[in-house]
Formats: C-alpha cells, sequence, structure tokens
C-alpha cells in the first residue's frame, strides 16, 4: 500500500459523497433522491479510484489530461515566497471587504496594490484608482442600484 | 415565408431599430466583458426599457445585446483567464494558454470568426428547423434531459486523459458537480439542503464565483510567481496579423466549426441543457477529433482547435434556443425565458402565431441576431382569469396595499412600500401552477413554472432590521431600491423573485 498525495483527493470525493447520503437520509423522498442519485456513484467511484491508488499498480497513462499548465521554470523557494504574497493580498481583500464592504474595499485595495506591490507612481495609482471606482460606483450602485453589504465595522458603528 | 423573411430584415433595417440594435450591442459588450453580471441579468433588467418600443426594435435591443454578451465573454477567458460569462469557461483553457504564449490576436481572431460562423449556422436552423425539431422538443422531458447530463459529463469526461482509471477518476468529477449542484433550496419541496446554516447557500452556489475560483485565482497566483506579464518576456506579436490568423484559422477547421456550431444548436434546442454544456461539449468533440495521442497533447497548452470548438457552439446555441422558445412558448435557457417575457409584454404570444401571423417579427428576431452577433402588463390583468393561485394573491395582496395609498406609483421594478406589518421574509416554494395570463386583449392559459422560490419580504424597517434578505440569500436581481434608501421606520412589503427563473411552459 503506498499512500500518495493525490489520494487525498480521492479521500476527499469519498468523504463528501459519505457526508452528502448521510445528510440526506433525514429528508423527504423527492428531496433526497438527486444527493442519492449522485451520491452513490461518486461514493463507488471515489472508493474504486482510492484502492487502485492504494494498491493497484502504475500503469503508463495512454493519453495525458487536458488541463491548465502553469509555470515550472521558477525557482521554487522564490515561487514559495511570491505565492505566500499574492495569497497574503487576496485574503486581505477579502479581509477589507468584511470589514469597510465592497464599495470602500475595492479603492482602497487597488491603490495600496498599486503603489505597494507594483511600485506605481502615486498619481498614476491614484488616477488608476479614481477611474476604477467610478466606473464601479457608476455601474453598480449609480446605475444597476445594486446595494452591496455594508460592512463589519459599519455595522458596529451603526453609520 | 421569403416576403416575411425580407420584411424581417427591413424592420431590424429601419433606423430606430438599427440604432437600438446597436446601444444593445453595446450594453451587450460591457455586460461581456464583466464577469458577474450575465447576460440573462442584463436582459432582466433591460425589460422595463422596451415597454414604448416596437417588437421588432424592442427584440433588435434585447438580442443584440444578449448575443454580444455571449461572445465577448471569450475575450476576458482569452487575456485574462477569467470567464466574462459562464458560458465562457471552456475558451480558457486553451485560449488563455495562447495569449501566455503571444499569440493573443488569433486567438481573439479565431473565437470572433468562428462565433460569427455559429451564428450564421444558428441563425440558418432557425429560419429552417422550426417544422422540424416541434416532436423532439416536445418528447423531452426529464429523463430525456438527465441523459443528455450524463452524455456532457462523459464528453467532459474524455478530457480527463484516456485510460479506464482516467475515466474513473473523470466520472467522479463529473458528479461531484452535480453533487455541489443539489446545494440550496430543493426546488420541489423548499427543503434546504447542505446549506451549513448559511443564508448565501440557501440558492445554491452561483456558477461565475466557481468558475472564477477555479480558472482565475490560479491564474492570477501563477501570474505572481512568474512575475512577468501575461505574454511573458515574449515579443509582442502584430495585432491585426494575429487577429487575421485567427480569422484564417476558422476557415483551415472549417469543419470542425461546423460541426461545434451543430453541437451548439442542438443542445440550445433543447429547454434546459444551458450554454456551458454546449460550449464544454463542443470543447471535447475539438479533442476527441485530435488525430493522435501526440495531436491531443496540444490541447491546454493553446491549440487553436480548442477555441474554435467553444466558440463556435457559444453563438450557434443562441439560435437553437430561440427556435423552441419562439415556436412553442418553451425557453431554451433563462435568457430565453426573459425574452419570453417579453413577448408577452409586447402582446406577442409565442407559438404557431409567431410563424404565421407574426412572421415578420419571428425573422427580424433572427437578423437582429444575425447582425450582431405600451403599456406593460397590469398585475390585475394577469389575474383576470383566476385568482387563486399564489402569485395572484400575493399580487393581490400587494396590490390592496398599493390601493391604500394611490399616491404612490407602482414602481417598474415591482417594489411596493405601503404596508405596516410586522418583520419577517417568506417564500413560495418553487412549483408549478396554471394560470390566465392577459397582456392587453391577448389572454392565454399558462403553466407557470417558478424554478426557484419568490421571496416576499414584509418588514417594518428600522436600524436593527434592514431588509438585506435578496442580496444575502443569493445574488438574485435587486428589485426594489438601495435599502440605505430606505427611512428608518418607513414600512414596505417588498417583492423579490428571480426573473430569469420565471419560466413560462
Amino acid at each position: 500500500m503506498r499512500f500518495r498525495l493525490r489520494s487525498c483527493f480521492s479521500l476527499l470525493l469519498l468523504i463528501v459523497a459519505a457526508y452528502a447520503m448521510f445528510s440526506a437520509r433525514r429528508w423527504s423522498f423527492k428531496t433526497s433522491l438527486f444527493p442519492f442519485a449522485t451520491g452513490i456513484p461518486l461514493f463507488v467511484l471515489a472508493g474504486t479510484q482510492l484502492i487502485l491508488e492504494l494498491f493497484g499498480k502504475d500503469k503508463a497513462v495512454r493519453g495525458p489530461a487536458v488541463e491548465l499548465e502553469f509555470s515550472t521554470d521558477v525557482d521554487p523557494a522564490v515561487a514559495r515566497k511570491r505565492v505566500a504574497g499574492i495569497l497574503a493580498w487576496i485574503a486581505g481583500f477579502i479581509l477589507l471587504v468584511f470589514l469597510v464592504g465592497f464599495p470602500i474595499a475595492v479603492p482602497v485595495f487597488i491603490f495600496s496594490y498599486l503603489s505597494l506591490q507594483s511600485r506605481v507612481g502615486w498619481w498614476l495609482s491614484f488616477t488608476l484608482t479614481a477611474i476604477a471606482w467610478l466606473c464601479f460606483y457608476g455601474l453598480f450602485q449609480w446605475l444597476l442600484h445594486l446595494p452591496f453589504e455594508e460592512g463589519f465595522i459599519q455595522s458596529l458603528l451603526g453609520i | 415565408m421569403f416576403d416575411a423573411l425580407i420584411e424581417g430584415l427591413f424592420l431590424v433595417l429601419q433606423w430606430k431599430a438599427f440604432s437600438l440594435m446597436m446601444v444593445g450591442m453595446g450594453l451587450g459588450f460591457i455586460v461581456g466583458l464583466l464577469p458577474g453580471i450575465g447576460g440573462a441579468a442584463t436582459l432582466a433588467l433591460m425589460l422595463p426599457f422596451i415597454f414604448k418600443m416596437s417588437p421588432a426594435e424592442a427584440f433588435a435591443f434585447l438580442l443584440g445585446m444578449h448575443a454580444v454578451a455571449a461572445t465577448t465573454g471569450d475575450i476576458t477567458s482569452i487575456l485574462f483567464g477569467v470567464p466574462g460569462e459562464a458560458i465562457s469557461a471552456a475558451t480558457v483553457v486553451d485560449g488563455y494558454p495562447m495569449a501566455k504564449k503571444g499569440e493573443a490576436g488569433r486567438a481573439l481572431g479565431a473565437a470572433l470568426m468562428s462565433s460569427l460562423v455559429g451564428a450564421l449556422i444558428g441563425a440558418l436552423v432557425l429560419a429552417l428547423a422550426i417544422p422540424i425539431v416541434r416532436p423532439l422538443v416536445l418528447s423531452f422531458g426529464s429523463p430525456e434531459l438527465f441523459m443528455l447530463a450524463m452524455v456532457g459529463i462523459a464528453c467532459i469526461t474524455s478530457l480527463s486523459g484516456l485510460g479506464a482509471r482516467s475515466q474513473i477518476r473523470g466520472f467522479a468529477t463529473g458528479f461531484l458537480g452535480l453533487l455541489l449542484s443539489t446545494i440550496g433550496q430543493d426546488r420541489q419541496s423548499g427543503t434546504l439542503r447542505f446549506d451549513m446554516g448559511l443564508m448565501y447557500l440557501w440558492d445554491g452556489l452561483d456558477l461565475v464565483p466557481v468558475l472564477v475560483g477555479i480558472f482565475a485565482i490560479p491564474e492570477i497566483i501563477d501570474l505572481a510567481v512568474r512575475g512577468t506579464a501575461i505574454a511573458g518576456d515574449r515579443q509582442p506579436e502584430n495585432l491585426q496579423a494575429g487577429v487575421i490568423e485567427g480569422i484564417k484559422d476558422t476557415f483551415r477547421h472549417f469543419w470542425l466549426v461546423v460541426r461545434c456550431s451543430a453541437v451548439g444548436v442542438f443542445i440550445g434546442i433543447l429547454p434546459g441543457a444551458g450554454g456551458g454544456v454546449a460550449q464544454w461539449v463542443a470543447y471535447a468533440h475539438a479533442v476527441q477529433s485530435a488525430k493522435d495521442a501526440k495531436d491531443r497533447e496540444r490541447f491546454g497548452k493553446g491549440d487553436v482547435r480548442g477555441v474554435l470548438g467553444p466558440g463556435a457552439a457559444n453563438n450557434s446555441k443562441e439560435g437553437g434556443e430561440l427556435i423552441p422558445t419562439v415556436a412553442f412558448g418553451v425557453p431554451g435557457g433563462g435568457a430565453m425565458g426573459i425574452l419570453l417575457g417579453g413577448f408577452l409584454s409586447m402582446g406577442l404570444t409565442p407559438g404557431p402565431d409567431m410563424l404565421t401571423k407574426h412572421l415578420p417579427i419571428t425573422f427580424s428576431h433572427h437578423r437582429a441576431f444575425v447582425s450582431c452577433r405600451p403599456e406593460p402588463s397590469g398585475q390585475g390583468n394577469l389575474c383576470a382569469g383566476r385568482t387563486d393561485h399564489p402569485l395572484c394573491t400575493l399580487l393581490g395582496f400587494c396590490g390592496k396595499l398599493h390601493g391604500e395609498r394611490p399616491n404612490r406609483r407602482l414602481d417598474c421594478d415591482l417594489h411596493l412600500r405601503f404596508a405596516r406589518l410586522s418583520h419577517g421574509a417568506f417564500w413560495l416554494a418553487a412549483t408549478a401552477f396554471r394560470s390566465r395570463l392577459c397582456v392587453r386583449e391577448t389572454c392565454r392559459d399558462l403553466s407557470l413554472y417558478i424554478r426557484k422560490q419568490i421571496w416576499i419580504f414584509l418588514a417594518h424597517s428600522s436600524r436593527g432590521h434592514r431588509p438585506h434578505f435578496a442580496h444575502r440569500v443569493g445574488h438574485r436581481l435587486s428589485l426594489y431600491p438601495r435599502a440605505t434608501q430606505q427611512k428608518a421606520g418607513e414600512p414596505w412589503c417588498g417583492l423579490g423573485c428571480d426573473l430569469a427563473s420565471v419560466f413560462f411552459c
């Protein structure tokens, strides 16, 4: 038996299918029909895949999968550092949206990213931020009247 | 028939209809570029603007917008790896790698030209196929649609590689997708499934955020890792030459484009299958048309055939979707459901009349579709026949409230703010019921199938009780003005429903 990293995906599918069927058992027949109809085959297929990966022999792949290709020519240490950086920016953006809401988070994030990460000049950063904010506000707030959730801070302060 | 075809052409070429079509195309272009605002949602938003237009003008405007939105979604897919529309995801797989190789112009030329060819084929089929497809459309029920979904999964499974193990993995992933689609409210019983206690999940997973998560976030991270421009350090291509090369590619692989267009038309004709299915099946077909394993390896790395197939299917399915919509009043998809609402509000009853009395109007749709690639129905009329079904009860209820304050007009977005009621919300479960719908002097018995729940909000708003349900529940259209405009303490009654989900069968 050899447990490899790719087996985690099959294991995850197995757990998801089991959880779906476990949850569906409480529901009415009509409600639970589709989760069972998809959960049972998923459970069987994921189980088969997991068993083959753990106990089966490695077979040469007859044809490659069609999938997105990513860069492999960057030094792994540099790549890890850059991944951590961009993930921090993404997480920061989500946190900002949660704290102050979308309409404020968008310009703050764009300006910060342009000036701090991309090292764009202050004036250009400001201009691009203003254009982005105007498009954003003009389309969603002014034209479409699609309101966004207020941020946690506004809710807390009752603004 | 030929006279009607010519008359339809001239209806669209009149300056007003043509100008409105151009405006629609401009709007569709912007909407298609922006991930998150779908073509169907924009159609719903634009419906109030068509009431003072003639039918030919209205449908030139709406179809111009819709057809362009489907095409321009491919532009962001190719340039940034971010699908502008849910139905443009398959273009990312080969379009974005082409951009990374410095062949963005070629990819764009191929996508746009194949879309044009697909649109022409779709429109041709629309003009010819109406008498033929009736038995096909009417014979499709739930079992047949389920089998079609299985065929779609089988096609996509072929992308996961050759060999038994790859097929198992592909099918398992397909079933995972089906299982994820069950998240949210059950449309028959109203029971919440896998909502984890989050109101956001009540409406299920929205496709665009999921696609952005799958395609765009990894590409953004990869771009940050490389630390270069999308095309890297390559010399920028001659854009014009690249676009011309892409156009030539369309004709080099012309039969592939025709076959993928046929796939798009066929899937478009079938109600409920959706554009995403058409694109992925067309992409899978393009991959399967590879001569050998070595040829197949090129897909996913920037093969132009991977752009041509989805591009052709993307637009040909629009023609296919119009066939059941126009001929039988059965919309081929969400956007067509909204268009059907537009038909009814214009006093046009979809069905045999569209092929006889209103044939020039029908042909004007097909012209508007190819070229780009007044009075609203009163709520009282809606309930003219029967008043014992939930929608009429609801409208009667809100109408009564409206009547109590006659100085306040009924907003076109169905917003009513006249109730002094307790705070709360409930919904009508997705259901089917019969109604007699009257628009002007035309009345018809209709079975209304509401694919998702209609929400009814009863609120006495105050600072602590802001009615944010619609936006928490799931990005459905805002059918009332901003909550922030609501004065504290002002009572209101709101009706929120996903217009894209109301199907007239």
